[in-house]
């Protein structure tokens, strides 16, 4: 069993120092580099739409991460107390038979999570957003 | 993130290293965006050196296909490492975009 606890604060150059810190936590969870990526990618992509969309000024700006493992899964719930905000409802799927003319910009981080991860889900608990993921230690 | 510029003949070739993240996105934006708006119009992004990238950085390669769209001009990526090839797939990029295995296979035909 292993565990990664960070608290991060609502400003994107946050995201290099989890990732550092998720490659540190790799290498004690069984977690191999295929798999890692993923997860940096998956943590990367929702903990960035927390930070442009999630937050109204005055409000609790920490986003808190946690990561467990057991050396087959890891369980992965990024919390925040921010507006409620579900990343999953309404999201268009993009278009990936697009050309470069009709292809659009943007709506693919979720994209990527939905097909990265497994159990992707989001739950409003009180006054604070809920996203929790998992994903195969091994690829 | 860094990007390393450099020329063969009338082709410029881009090298971010490192991550395109989030983060990083409007710096790499800037490289490329910058030379698209200086006039280069053959451009080779080459991935060797590259960790990481997310959809941040490819939203910054899609706008750069919009604007060398058509014309004599030439946009290649190439040497992309299987995590990053990954990302381009599930995207739908390696489809819509140039890829090649590396930057000798990039420069075929342009020198």
């Amino acid at each position: 069993m292993a565990e990664l606890k960070l608290s991060l604060t609502n400003d994107l150059s946050e995201i290099e120092r989890l990732s550092e810190a998720v490659a540190a936590f790799a290498d004690t969870a069984n977690i191999d580099p295929k798999q890692m990526f993923r997860l940096n990618l998956a943590l990367e992509e929702l903990i960035t739409n927390t930070i442009n969309y999630g937050f109204e000024a005055g409000s609790d700006q920490r986003i808190d991460v946690s990561l467990t493992s057991d050396g087959r899964t890891v369980s992965v719930a990024i919390e925040d107390g921010g507006r409620a905000f579900d990343p999953l409802l309404d999201v268009q799927p993009p278009d990936l038979d697009a050309d470069v003319d009709g292809r659009e910009i943007g709506g693919l981080g979720v994209h990527f999570v939905r097909e990265l991860t497994d159990n992707l889900a989001y739950q409003r608990i009180g006054e604070r957003n809920r996203l929790s993921f998992s994903l195969g230690c091994q690829s | 993130m860094q990007c390393h510029a450099s020329r063969i003949d009338n082709v410029l070739i881009l090298a971010p290293e490192g991550r395109i993240d989030s983060k990083t996105a409007k710096e790499f934006e800037g490289h490329l965006l910058g030379a698209i708006g200086n006039g280069e119009s053959r451009i080779i992004v080459d991935f060797a050196k590259l960790d990481y990238i997310s959809s941040a950085g490819l939203r910054v390669l899609l706008m750069a296909a919009k604007r060398l769209r058509g014309g004599g001009n030439v946009y290649r990526l190439c040497a992309l490492s299987p995590n990053i090839k990954e990302v381009f797939e599930v995207s739908g990029f390696d489809r819509m975009l140039s890829i090649h295995d590396d930057r000798p296979a990039a420069l075929e035909g342009l020198v």
